[in-house]
Parts: C-alpha cells; sequence; structure tokens
C-alpha cells in the first residue's frame, strides 16, 4: 500500500510558477544588500565618530599624563639605571599611581572601537560587492 | 555525479559561497510550494513559500545537523510559517481541528493494519491524480499534513513528530485516522 | 571511554570553559593589582591628613584633598627645607613632606650632589616610600630644569 500511495501522491505534485525560484532569490539577494548597505552605513558612522572622539581623547591623555607626573616618573628609568634598578619597586607603584587610568581607557575604548568599525566596513564591502556580482547573474 | 547533500550546501554557504544558498531554493522550492499550497492555497502558497526561505536564510546560523536534518528543518519553518499566515487570514486553525474526533470511524478500523486500510480499489482510483488532489483538499488540514510529508516527502514519522512537534504516537495516529478518513471520503 | 572524555576535552564547551577561566584569572590578577596600589595610595594618604599638623605646623579649616595623593613619589618645587627634611608642592597643590636618610640618592641631572645642594624653587622628582607619619622616606631626589 504504501509504494503504491506515494507513487500516487508522487505524480499529484503541484508545480509552482516557473519564475518562483529565481523570484525567491533575487527577493533574498535584495535583502541581503539592504542589509549589508545598512551595516555600512552604522558602522561608518560610528568609525567616523570614534575617529573623531579619539583627538580630544588623546589630548586629554598626554595632558593626564604631564600633569600626573608619569613622564618625569618615567623618565628616571633613562636618567641612571643602575640606582633605579635598586628602587624599581617605588618606581613601579609611582608609575602605577600617576598612570591616568581613566584617560587610557576611554583612548583604549574608542581605538577598539574604530578598529573594529573598520573591520566591520571593509567586510560589509566585501560583502556589498559580492551580492552586486550575484545580482548580476540573476 | 552525486548531488551535494543539504548539509554540504550549508556548509560552503556559510564558508563564504553565497551562491550556494541558491541550490537550496532550487531544490526545495517545489516541495515547499507543494506542501504549503495544499494546507494554504495555490495563491498564497508562493507568498509563503518566499517567506520561508528568506527565514531560513536569515536564521541558518542556528541551523544544527545533529538535533535535525535540513529537510525537517526546513518543512518545519515552513509549517509554521503556513500556520501564522492562516491565523492572519483568520482561517481554519489546526487545533480547532484536532478536537474533533469521529469515533464511529476509529471504531470501524480499529482492527485493520494500517497496511491494509486502503484495498487495492480504493488506491488505484488515487492514481488518478486530478481525484487525489480533489479527495485531499476534503480532507482535514491536520490528516492531509501528516499524508503529504510521509508519502510525497517521504519523511518517517519520527521526522513528521517534529515537524509537526507531536509525539511519534499521536503522529502515528493521526496518520491512521488519516487513512481511514481518506477511505471514507472515497467510499 | 577514553574516547568519549577525549571528546569532551577537545569540545567547543571545554574550550569557552578554560577561556572564561583564563579571563577570570587574569582580571583577578588585574584587580589585586588595582587593590594593592589604591590601599598604597588610602594608607599613605591617611597617614598625611593625620600628620598634617605635625608635618606642616598648621590645620587648615578643610584639607585640600580631592583624590588620594601618590604615595610613592612627588614631583615639583621646593617650598620649604627643614633638614633631614624637604617640604615640595606635588603637581596638584599637594604639600607632601620629604623624608631624606642617609641612604637617598640625591642627583642633578645625572651628577651625584649632597642634601645641602637642594635649593628653594628646585624642581625635584621624588620616589620612595611612604610611612606611618605621611612623609615619603626619599630613594630618590633629582632635581630637574624648570619647565619639564
Amino acid at each position: 500500500m504504501k509504494d503504491k500511495l506515494t507513487k500516487a501522491f508522487k505524480n499529484s505534485v503541484y508545480e509552482p510558477n516557473q519564475d518562483l525560484e529565481g523570484l525567491i532569490w533575487s527577493s533574498i539577494i535584495k535583502r541581503d544588500k539592504r542589509n549589508a548597505q545598512f551595516k555600512l552605513w552604522a558602522f561608518g558612522l560610528v568609525g567616523v565618530a570614534s575617529l573623531a572622539g579619539l583627538v580630544p581623547t588623546f589630548k586629554i591623555l598626554f595632558t593626564d599624563l604631564t600633569r600626573s607626573g608619569f613622564y618625569e616618573y618615567f623618565s628616571l628609568i633613562f636618567s641612571d639605571t643602575g640606582s633605579i634598578i635598586s628602587y624599581w619597586k617605588e618606581l613601579a607603584f609611582s608609575l602605577a599611581e600617576s598612570l591616568p587610568i581613566i584617560s587610557i581607557i576611554s583612548v583604549l575604548s574608542l581605538l577598539f572601537v574604530c578598529f573594529l568599525s573598520i573591520k566591520y566596513i571593509m567586510k560589509q564591502i566585501n560583502r556589498d560587492q559580492l551580492i552586486s556580482s550575484l545580482t548580476l547573474s540573476i | 555525479m552525486p548531488q551535494e547533500s543539504d548539509e554540504e550546501i550549508i556548509i560552503l554557504y556559510k564558508n563564504g559561497e553565497e551562491e550556494a544558498f541558491r541550490d537550496l531554493v532550487n531544490r526545495y522550492t517545489t516541495p515547499l510550494y507543494n506542501f504549503t499550497a495544499r494546507l494554504a492555497s495555490k495563491n498564497d502558497a508562493s507568498d509563503i513559500v518566499q517567506e520561508t526561505f528568506i527565514k531560513v536564510w536569515k536564521n541558518i546560523n542556528r541551523f544544527d545537523p545533529k538535533k535535525a536534518g535540513f529537510k525537517t528543518w526546513i518543512f518545519t519553518i515552513a509549517r509554521n510559517t503556513t500556520t501564522d499566515f492562516l491565523r492572519k487570514k483568520k482561517s481554519i486553525l489546526f487545533t480547532d481541528l484536532e478536537k474533533e474526533i469521529d469515533e464511529d470511524v476509529i471504531s470501524f478500523a480499529e482492527n485493520i493494519p494500517d497496511e491494509s486500510l486502503l484495498p487495492d480499489a480504493t488506491l488505484q482510483k488515487l492514481e488518478d491524480s486530478e481525484f487525489l488532489n480533489k479527495t485531499l483538499e476534503k480532507l482535514r488540514i491536520n490528516y492531509r499534513e501528516v499524508l503529504i510529508l510521509h508519502y510525497q516527502e517521504e519523511m518517517t514519522f519520527e521526522e513528521i513528530g517534529r515537524v509537526l512537534d507531536k509525539p511519534l504516537n499521536t503522529v502515528k495516529s493521526q496518520h491512521r485516522r488519516a487513512l481511514i478518513e481518506l477511505r471514507k471520503i472515497i467510499e | 571511554m577514553e574516547h568519549d572524555i577525549k571528546k569532551i576535552f577537545e569540545s567547543k564547551v571545554s574550550f569557552r570553559i578554560l577561556f572564561g577561566i583564563g579571563i577570570a584569572i587574569v582580571a583577578l590578577l588585574i584587580f589585586s593589582l588595582g587593590v594593592i596600589v589604591g590601599f598604597h595610595k588610602a594608607s599613605y594618604g591617611h597617614a598625611w591628613e593625620e600628620n598634617y599638623e605635625r608635618n606642616f605646623g598648621f590645620m587648615p579649616g578643610r584639607l585640600p584633598l580631592d583624590n588620594f595623593p601618590n604615595a610613592s613619589g612627588a614631583i615639583g618645587k621646593i617650598i620649604k627645607i627643614t633638614l633631614p627634611t624637604i617640604i615640595v608642592e606635588d603637581r596638584n597643590n599637594t604639600e607632601k613632606v620629604i623624608l631624606i636618610k642617609d641612604d637617598t640618592q640625591i642627583q642633578e641631572m645625572r651628577e651625584q650632589i649632597t642634601i645641602n645642594d637642594l635649593r628653594i624653587d628646585d624642581f625635584v622628582v621624588v620616589i620612595g616610600t611612604p610611612n606611618a607619619q605621611g612623609q615619603i622616606e626619599a630613594k630618590l631626589i633629582r632635581v630637574m630644569p624648570i619647565g619639564i
């Protein structure tokens, strides 16, 4: 019974329009392209914003490094290396205490966001090119 | 040259071969169209199939071959998409139909094994595709889908259970009732 | 059984667990470092406040501290010399008492100088260890040209 029924069902398949497959594929391509372009713009904006933010943040970092005395403590390393080795612990504490942590975190965070954005922008550009080539082949 | 399996195509797609997904579209458009056309209508089937493929494409990274085969997965999405579509159109709900059980029909066929539920004469009538299609239209939706998946798509009852999100025994009994009702309609 | 154990250890889950543990270790190490430096600063800050009148001879209405001062050094101008201590006005206008001991090295650029060569308004960089009296026991004092 099963074989006969299977044969009967297989002979009664509803066939779709010939262009349905093409229609489905082109709608997927369209969505993919739209997604890629949206992501490109989004990452582009984020990247530009983070890049713009880096300028004042770097300025603040340099100011903070100067104000905190980090440069002066750091310069001691090059002044008399022999005696510095004896007081490495105190020097290490001085350097650690004078680190402008917040400024450093701000700069690193923005750099991170900036590099991540650039990475994703390149990815989206490649994707966009690939989708364009697929669109031509439809 | 042997055809690539669904899972192989997906791996190719995930590795950057965008065109590979097109093979899946070509492979499953007709089966999905046929399935959804029988649950909804031919007019709506194209839209439902399109939506199904878009969902599959969006969620392809969630597909886990260890949990179920791709065919089972795509038919599950198609079935759910059809249900949502029909619900939006305020058409018949699958759950409403399941409440109706024809006790007389069940008791009549109680002792007949599944394999013998449809006599040869009935099977011969069903060989006429137009007749089969018209008969299927008269069948309840939940019976229809079991028969389509089992005989047209050659899925096992376990796979059908996953598609319909029903236990194996429920699928088996639904299959049995489907054949009984089919016979009742023909006779 | 052996194969199963191998499978577990090679799985993604075990890698994620290891990675998570690694991150936790690094985070805790960095946190510990922060606590050590913070404690160091806080101890000195507390001692500095407690001994303010004793060190500077008067008690202001409100102590000029919006943050704990650096405990292991001072950078600024010498504003008072009362050997064996000197008072340095730090960058954020905090006055620090520097205790010069026998083993303190005093340099002007690369040349060794003596305690008597220190003058008021000399710009110095000091590294040392804080003591319980709110002073910094200098290990190295370097006189720098003004403007640095």
